[in-house]
Formats: C-alpha cells, structure tokens, sequence
C-alpha cells in the first residue's frame, strides 16, 4: 500500500455521499459490497434481482451469455469462475449489520428531542396546580410584584376570559387587536377603582382625565424634536381606540418580586409632552408660566398680612417686613407667629393642611359665627292691605283679602317662598320681575293684582294648613313638620329635612298663641272659604266710610279695632306699621318690643306674649315653650338681665324662635347645619330667579363678605362657580373647607403636581420659598380677589365674582431657580416623576389603605374565578370604548 | 485584505449595523409606549425559524436557492444577531417564569452550541489540513483496517525473515492495541500526537536491540504509526465537526417549538399590537 491512504484515481475508489443515513457494516473492514444497505439500513447482500442471486457483481447478459460486471473498485475485470448458468454471482458476499451514519443518528436525537419538548409542554399545560399554587405556574411568564403576589391572584384575575379566536388572529394588524390589553385592563379596575374619576370613566385616557380638560391644560406647549417626533409616530395608533392606553402600556408585570411598576422615564413623558427639556433647570416651564403653587383663589378668605398686622401688630413689628417667623413647632398657639400654628404636614401626602377651625380660629372669631342677624323663615310678610284692599274693592267682584297679621318682620321671609305652591312661586316672579313689592302696593297696576292676590292667598294657605290641629282639616292630610316637607319637595329641594333641621315640634303652637285664637279662626274660615271660591267682602276705603258712617268699618269680619293687650299679633285695620316700627331683625335691639300705640295694648304685655323661644333642640323647646310665666310690664323689669332664660340670652345661643308670630332661625355657631343646607340648596340652582333673589336679598349675598344673615359665613368661606360640560354656568358652591369639594388634603387642587413640604423641611424653613409680600401694588391686594359689597346682584357677573384664577396672593411667586437649586441631576435628581404624577386621582376613589379595605370588604375579589368565567358585558365583548362609561 | 477577510467585515458591519437600528427602534418603541417584547418576539421567531431554514436549505441541494457559503453567512451572522434580539426581547433581565426559563434555557444552548461550532468549523480545518493527508471522514474506518492489516503483514514478514518472535511479542504488547483502537474526540484536548508519540519512544528504545533487518521492518512501522497518528487525528477532529451539530439542531427544533407556545401563550394573554 502507498503511503498515503487515499487514491483519487475514481476506478478505483468508491463515491461515499455523506448523506446517506446507513452504511455497510463490513466498512470498517475494508469488505464493503457494490449495493450498501438500502433506504431502510437492511443489507442487500445476495439480494435476488431479476431472479438471479447477486455477488460481487450482478451478471449482465450480452449475445446470450452472462458476463461479470465486478465495479474496478471491487477487484474489477471478471474472476476465473464467471457467472453462474442462471446469471447470479458465482462470489457470494457475505451479508453484514448496516450501520447508521451520523447524519441518521443525528435525526433520530432531533426527532426524539422534539417529542420529548412535545411532552414537556403537555405536562407542564397539562399540570394541575397543586396545593398552595394559584393558577397554571407553566405559563406564568414571571413572579409578580409583592404589591399583587399578596392577592394570590390566579390567571383570571388579572386576566379577561377573551379567547383568541382567528378572527381576532387576522385582526392582529389593527387596532382591534388591542381587545384583551383593554378588556385585562378593566380587571385592574376591581382593585384600583379610583382610578379614571367616578365610575372610572376615564381610566384608559391619558393622564385618567376627561381628554377634554386634559386638552386644554396642554395645549401651546408643544416644540418636538426629530426623535421624540419620530417615537410620537410610533406612539400614534390608528382605530377607535387612539387615545385610549391600557394598564400594561405602563405598568409591566411578571418582572419579580422587586420589580417596579411605575418606571417611567423622562423621555417616555415627553412623547406626549413634546417640549423637550434639557432638564428641570433648562427647558423646564418656570412656575410664573404655570401659576405654581397658587394658580387659584383660595376657598377660604384669609388674609396673612393683614391678620397679622391687625391682630398682632405688636408681635410682627420687631421682624424685619412685619411677617412672622416660619415654621416653628414649639410656637405657643395663639400667637400666630408660626406657621405651624395654622398648617400641619399630611405625614401621607406632604402637603400643610390648614388644621381645623377649632383649633386656628375659635377661641378668636366663635363670637363672629353667632353674632349673625336672626333669618325671618315662616311668617307674614309686610303687605300693604290699605292698597290692596282698595283695588281689590274696585274690581269687578268686589272682595277682601280677609284678616292680615301686621307684625311682620322687617326682613322679608324669603324661604317661606319654597313653601308655597307652584303656582304662587311663579307669581312671585312676576311681581318681582316687575319690581312690584307686597310692602307698598299704592302705585300697583291692575295686571299685577291677581298675583299679588295669589301670593298673599298662598301664604294665608300655608298658615291655615300649619297651624292646623287635625290632618282631616288640611287638604294634603298633612300638618306641621309633614306639610312643611310636602310643600318642600314640592319646591323641588332635596334634603329636606335638613332645611328643617332642629324645627321645634310646639312652633306654629307658639305662633298661633301668639296671633289669638280669634284671628287664627278667622283667617282658618277664610281660607276655608276661599277654597270654596268664597272672598271676604270688599272692604270701604277711608273715603266711603266718611260718606257713609253707617258703612262697615274695614274690619268686618276682618276686624280693624285695636287688639286687646292679649291679642297683640293681630293686625285690625290699623295702618301697616312703618318698618321703623318692627321689631328689628338684628342684635339686642331687636328685641325692643313694640311701641303701645303701634299695637294698640301695652308693650309689655304685647313683648311677653309675642316671644317665644326655642333652643334648636325640640326637647329643650317643648321644655320652656309655655312654661315661662308671661311678664308683664311691671315684671319684666324685675328680669335679672344674666338670667339664662332671659330672650336676649336665649337668642344670642341661636336656633329656632317664634317672635311676633314670625318662625326665626339664627345661627348656631360655626358649621351651622340648617344654614348650610339652605346655602347649598339655593345655589345649587342659581338660574333660577327665586333662588339669586333669595341669595341676594334673603341671606343678604348683596352685602359680600359682609353678609350678616348666615352668621358671617362668607367672611371666611368662599363661593365659587359650577359649570355644567357645557361650560355654562348652572350653580355654586360654597367652599366650607380650605380644600375643593373633590380633593382631600391628600388630594391637592394639582393633582398631576406633588410636592413633600415635611422632606422639604428638614433643610429648609417655610419663609425659605413662601415670602411674603409685604407691599402689594394698589388693586393687587389678597382682598381683591374676592367678591366685594354689590358683587351679588345677578348671575351674569358671576365671573367677577367666582373667578378663582384672579387671585393675589399673599406670598410670592416661587421661583424655579429656588427649586434647581437643589434639583439637578446629581444631587436631588430632576425626573419628571418626582414631580409629578400620571394619574389623575378620583374624587370618588378611596382616599387611604382603611378606606381602600372597607371597600374590598364590602366587594371581595372573585376568588374562585376561572377563566370562562362571568365577566362584565363590556369586557366580554372585546369593545376598546366601552370603559364602564355611565 | 483577501476576500475572506472584506467578506468578515462587510457582514460584521452589516450585522452590527443592524443591531445599532434595532436598539434604536427598541428604545424608541419603549418611549413610545409599544409593546417591544411583543415586536421583538415576533422578530425573534421569524430569525430563529429563518435561522433554521438553513438546516434544510443543505438537505435541498438542487434548488437555486443561493449558495450554501451565502447561506451560512447569513446563518452566522444572523445568529449574532438574534442573540441581540434576544437580550432586547427580555430586557436584559433573567426570566422567571417556568416556561420562560425553559426557553432562556434552550436558546443559550442553542446559540452557545452555535458559537462552538463557529469556532471550531474555523478552527479544525486548518488542522486538518496541517495534520497530514486529508481523509474523507466515511473511509477513515476502512483506512485503519487497512492500515492495520499492513503493520500486520509486516510483522509477519520480520518475523519470518529473523525467524524470531521478537518483532511479534513487541507487536502484541505495544502495536496491536494502537492500531487496533478508534480515536475519540477528546484526543483534542491537549497533545493529539501524544499517544504516537508514546509508541514511537517505546519503538526507539525497542530499536537498540534488534539486528538490522528488523530495524529497517521498524522503521516501516514507524510510518505507520505516524500515518496512524494522522489517521486519529482527522478521525477525531472531523467526529468534532458533525457532533456539534448534535446539540445544535435537535435543541433548535425544541426551542422552535417552545418559542411557539411561548408566542401563542403570550398572544393569548397579552392580546397586543
């Protein structure tokens, strides 16, 4: 043999394929036969063909003879025997175990490896849970979060039951692809129901706010740059579902136990928030472009400087601008030369919370609260009979009004106005659009006479159906309390019994006591009468009874000789007492009882009989009402004035009273509820001229911040405008807390802005930012802000009035600088997330954890769950818009 | 530069150019809010199942299908690249999740296996060629046979020439098992001539004691042994070529079918697009 292995020459070496999947098992030895294994690895050693038997060779017939075909590579030429007389091989070939080739072998593993992945998938799909595992943990792509491992949450959960049919495989291009991000994401919603505002109606917008504020507070800020505009593009999606972002565009899970879910960085805010900033210190809006912190009128009126310098002008002038110190702990409350002593750090937000009243204000100001004028509800109001009667006389059917108590407050009682029927409001109206005042009717016109009949009528009805003894005598069935709140929700006000909070039960007692039985029986059959169509008769003027002396006097029926001393409250015929002459509606001097001549009976004996007082509590009022013996004029002097029943006394505590057959209220002090629900109740609504007037005149809106009436509640808490989505105005509220109707002190009127005062003062002072300005440019006052005296006089200045981005505030502007000072990159970090948050808190949403687990008591997560299970048709049906909208 | 070499930097060039374009989409898709693991996962499967198509690409020789050199560079070069797209795919982060891990698993190995066959389809060769004569891989097992069928028939013949049994004593105790034997792959690690080496030390020392007819049979023995050195050799080195294709391709097929229901679980569950 040559010294190389190999010969190249081809008549001498075979042609091996590598690709052939078995080989002779004689190879090794050098012996291999011309045919190999066949396809299936079976050696064809011997194998018959044609039915002649192979060897060597397969002997090939040529003129008639068989002649041998040996391949040279296996010894060539014919050997000595030749082929046998049938034509097969004389040189049998012995017959070996092919051999599979690498190639075969490496096929075989790879079918076996695929089987076995086949399994491995079956059994991990396949696998039930077991004990303590929660959903299939095969397919868990990754551990979640502690925040929601704690759940023990299985797959369908967090998971909706869509099931991914082909339709939806085909749809894949489109935006309806995005069906279970959507339909999963609503599952969030079970947990994290805070989130979209009520109802989490905009739980998939941007920011979770309604796209249409969130559109103006956006809009102008846009400066793209090419990146951030290209990545926009990206960002952009075509289909319904545009603008709405499921839970998982943000938040990733599956990613770990510490994986934090609410990475997000600069860039990523920017892709909507297209200007681009170098960081907080270049780029970044200045807080004078934003109007931060203060972009609003503050809810409660107070002014520091001027507190400050009125009531502790001593305490301030030592310090440089006249301000007070900061924030100072130890500050002895009182003082007020700490902010401390006014503002306490939310440990959970970080925002200085105005502590509450009784701690910043009463032991100052509780005197303000109950120093209000007393509030005329249920009573005759002034009418100038004289006139009224006289046109009355001159109409075509002659007639009266009947009996008409003339002790009518100085104030008119306006809520007794929510107490008449519709049609008697609507009369009202009328007159008042026309300027036509029940008090002085000589000049009134003949068209305006029926309203001023029907009103009065209305009124006259109302006290008939009040002081009714048996609900058999009032056509509603009802009497006291019960009409009242008949003739309430008939008006259309929705919390009743609270206008009507504390109304002593034995108060229409004590008016019909005081007006006399004579006159409340004669006024109960004139109403008796008239709803049977019956008037009184006419009534002679002054001219017809000196033509005619005979004639009856004007009393008639209706009486008008002078009332006995114990009769006082009726009016008989008398001249209407000038206003003058009223009872005050205010102060001690109210109380100065009547003069005898303008009543006709002595004035103490009218005073005793004219009063009554209730505390607010119906107890108390059933207690004193008719006990307190009458004093007459020689005992009232005896009175000690420190006596606690002493009238002046009783009223300065407020509540409800009767006085000269008037129903009053006063304020109870601060946070009077009956006060707060009649504010809020009048202007829910103040289109409707009832209730501006009532606003205006009634509780004395007109006077501004001045307003006596409620008690001085305007002094302090401010009214601001409700819009309906129409941008138009349909109400007011009334600010009863340093915080907006929606937030909490853990909610800031910046929802999308944070900011942690207690970090921020471990190094720093609150004077540090918040400076106070010390001289503020005529017109820029804090006071100016607010509504002054006349700002009330229609709802078409409601702007003027409730405008909360008009405000001057007491401190200045807050630099940016001040912030970047210690924000930037390397020392207290300048993300955007740091600052600010996505979503938008709900006004509705549970403000704590205590909240958050009442609410999960009472809605317990579907435990038992499966996926296939009842969901909600919304998420059922794959719909990208139909977040649970109302 | 030859075209080999300008070949290997026009493709590094293309491949890291690609993975630059893709990191950069990848971020900006991430800033954009979109969800990359699905892109990238569909990207990913489509370069493994294309990947993949090399496998049969080579047992389809008579289609016009590019040559396979083409297809191999694309096989490399693309498989760097999806080890890229892998990592964008998982964020850089360890996966958790059982079938996750399964998959992570199955892919290093097979990207791994790949990164070893790299090497050593560029490695062995030039070894193959310095070792001595090329052998085709199939007739090595009748090359030994023959090989030692000769170092028999030399012994014999010194054998019969001194009329001593030196020669075949030395044969039996020494040679028969060397050239008897089959070579594994782990000769490569280290020396591969050690074992020749060995026997051509014995046979040098064998040789002093021998009379001259026997040294000159010694001395076609000892071509033989270093043909037999050689035979081991190529033996060892090209098993080397085609067993690395055993881990390759089954755990390519195991991870193509895991990736799929790693695609439709995450379809079904993510729904996004």
């Amino acid at each position: 043999m040559a010294d190389k292995f190999q010969d190249i020459r081809h008549r001498h070496v075979t042609y091996d394929r590598p690709n052939e999947d078995w080989v002779c098992g004689l190879e090794c030895q050098g012996k291999s036969c011309y045919l190999g294994p066949d396809n299936k690895g079976k050696c064809r050693a011997g194998m018959v063909f044609d039915g002649r038997k192979s060897g060597e060779c397969l002997p090939r017939r040529m003129g008639g003879q068989w002649q041998c075909t040996r391949e040279e590579t296996h010894g060539g030429e014919s050997c000595n025997e030749g082929p046998l007389p049938d034509g097969s091989c004389c040189r049998a070939v012995p017959r070996c175990r092919p051999a599979p080739t690498l190639r075969r072998l490496r096929g075989r593993l790879t079918k076996i490896m695929a089987v076995m992945t086949l399994a491995l998938l079956a059994v991990l799909f396949a696998r039930k849970p077991r004990e303590g595992e929660h959903g299939s943990t095969a397919i868990n792509p990754g551990q979640l979060t502690a925040a929601h491992s704690t759940l023990n949450a299985e797959c369908a959960h967090c998971h909706s039951d869509m099931q991914l049919g082909p339709d939806k495989l085909l749809a894949m291009h489109s935006s309806e692809f995005d069906h279970r991000a959507m339909a999963d994401s609503r599952l969030c919603l079970d947990c994290h129901q805070n989130i979209g505002g009520p109802v989490s109606r905009y739980a998939f917008d941007a920011h979770t706010m309604d796209p249409k504020k969130l559109r103006a507070k956006t809009s102008g800020q846009s400066k793209p740059d090419s990146l951030l505009q290209f990545a926009a593009l990206m960002f952009k999606k075509s289909g319904a579902s545009a603008e709405q972002l499921s839970c998982g565009t943000c938040h990733k899970e599956h990613h770990g136990l510490t994986a934090d879910l609410k990475t997000f960085t600069n860039r990523q805010c920017q892709i909507c928030h297209r200007q681009q900033f170098e960081s907080f210190s270049h780029g970044h809006p200045t807080f004078e472009a934003v109007s931060y912190p203060a972009s609003r009128r503050t809810r409660i009126f107070f002014d520091h400087l001027s507190h400050y310098s009125k009531h502790f002008p001593e305490k301030v002038a030592e310090r440089a601008g006249g301000v007070p110190s900061g924030f100072k702990s130890e500050a002895p409350h009182g003082e007020s030369l700490s902010c401390a002593a006014c503002h306490a750090s939310n440990g959970s937000s970080g925002t200085m919370n105005v502590v509450s009243y009784e701690k910043a204000c009463a032991d100052c100001h509780e005197g303000d609260t109950q120093s209000g004028n007393k509030l005329p509800v249920i009573g005759y109001p002034l009418l100038d009979m004289i006139s009224l009667n006289e046109k009355l006389a001159r109409e075509a059917t002659p007639r009266s009004l009947g009996t008409w108590p003339t002790y009518a407050p100085n104030d008119f009682p306006w809520l007794i106005l929510y107490l008449l029927p519709e049609d008697a409001r609507t009369a009202w109206q009328r007159l008042a659009a026309q300027k036509v005042y029940l008090h002085d009717l000589t000049s009134i016109k003949n068209e305006h006479l029926s309203d001023v009949e029907r009103v009065a009528w209305a009124i006259k009805e109302l006290f008939r159906d009040l002081c009714a003894n048996s609900p058999s005598e009032t056509p509603s069935g009802l009497v006291g309390h019960a009409e009242i709140v008949r003739r309430l929700v008939a008006s259309g006000c929705d919390e009743r019994e609270h206008l009507i909070n504390g109304l002593p039960p034995d108060t229409f007692d004590q008016m019909r006591d005081f007006l006399g039985a004579d006159v409340c029986v004669k006024i109960m059959r004139e109403v008796d009468d008239f709803r049977a169509s019956h008037y009184p008769p006419a009534v002679p003027s002054e001219e017809d009874r000196v033509r005619k002396p005979d004639a009856p006097t004007s009393s008639g029926a209706e009486s008008f000789a002078p009332p006995p001393a114990d009769n006082a409250g009726e009016s008989f015929g008398t001249p209407v007492p000038t206003v003058a002459a009223m009872p005050s509606a205010g102060g001690a001097e109210s109380f100065a009882p009547p003069t005898a001549e303008s009543f006709g009976a002595p004035a103490p004996a009218m005073a005793s009989a004219g009063e009554s007082f209730a505390p607010s509590g119906a107890a108390a009022a059933e207690s004193f009402a008719g006990q307190a013996p009458a004093p007459t004029a020689a005992t009232k002097e005896e009175v000690p004035h420190n006596d606690p029943l002493d009238r002046i006394n009783w009223t300065s505590s407020g509540g409800w009273h009767q006085e000269y057959g008037t129903i009053y209220y006063k304020s109870t002090g601060h946070a009077d509820p009956l006060l707060k629900a009649w504010l809020e109740h009048i202007l829910e609504d103040v289109r409707d001229p009832l209730r501006l007037a009532t606003l205006r005149e009634g509780l004395g809106f007109d006077k501004g911040t001045l307003s006596p009436t409620t008690g001085h509640c305007l002094k302090c808490h401010t009214i601001e405008e409700r819009r309906n989505q129409q941008g138009r105005l349909v109400g007011a509220v009334i600010n009863w807390h340093a915080y907006g109707k929606h937030t909490t002190p853990a909610k800031s009127d910046r929802p999308l802005t944070r900011y942690n005062h207690m970090s921020h003062l471990l190094a720093a002072d609150c004077r540090q930012c918040h400076v106070t300005v010390t001289q503020p440019p005529a017109g820029r006052e804090y006071a100016a802000a607010f509504p002054g005296e006349g700002s009330w006089n229609s709802a078409d200045n409601w702007f003027e009035k409730a405008g909360l981005a008009r405000f001057h505030s007491n401190f200045e502007q807050i630099p940016k600088s001040t912030c970047a000072e210690c924000h930037t990159p390397k020392q207290s970090g300048d993300s955007c997330l740091q600052c600010h948050a996505y979503h938008h808190p709900a006004p509705d949403g549970p403000a704590d954890m205590l909240e958050w687990l009442r609410f999960r008591e009472a809605n317990p997560l579907k435990a038992g769950s499966k996926r296939g299970g009842k969901r909600p048709a919304a998420s059922a049906a794959g719909k990208t818009k139909t977040a649970a909208a109302p | 530069m030859n075209f080999f070499a300008r070949r290997r930097l026009r493709n590094t060039l293309l491949s890291v150019s690609g993975m630059v374009v893709a990191y950069a989409l990848w971020r900006m898709l991430k800033v954009a809010l979109r969800p990359t693991a699905i892109y990238t996962g569909f990207a990913l499967l489509a370069l493994v199942l294309a990947l993949a198509l090399f496998n049969g690409r080579k047992k389809l020789p008579f289609l016009p299908l590019l040559k396979a050199s083409s297809w191999l560079q694309f096989h490399i070069y693309a498989g760097w690249f999806s080890v890229f797209m892998f990592l964008l795919h998982s964020d850089f982060r360890l996966p958790s999740g059982m079938l996750e891990i399964i998959l992570a698993v199955l892919f290093a190995i097979v990207a791994l296996s790949g990164v070893a066959g790299l090497f050593i389809t560029r490695l062995l060769p030039p070894a193959i060629t310095r070792s001595g004569e090329p052998l085709v891989y199939e007739r090595i097992p009748r090359y030994r046979h023959a090989l030692q069928t000769e170092v028999e028939n030399i012994v014999e013949e010194a054998e019969r020439k001194s009329g001593s049994t030196a020669m075949g004593n030395f044969y039996m105790e020494t040679l028969a098992p060397y050239f008897q034997g089959s070579s594994s792959v782990f000769l490569l690690a280290g020396n591969p001539s050690r074992h020749a080496q060995r026997i051509l030390g014995q046979m040098d020392e064998y040789c002093r004691y021998l009379d001259k007819d026997l040294v000159d049979s010694m001395g076609r023995l000892r071509d033989c042994v270093e043909r037999k050195r050689n035979l081991d050799f190529q033996n060892a080195a090209q098993r080397l070529l085609k067993l690395w294709l055993f881990v390759h391709i089954p755990f390519t097929y195991s991870l193509i079918l895991v990736a799929l229901a790693h695609a439709w679980i995450a379809l079904v569950y993510e729904g996004r697009f």
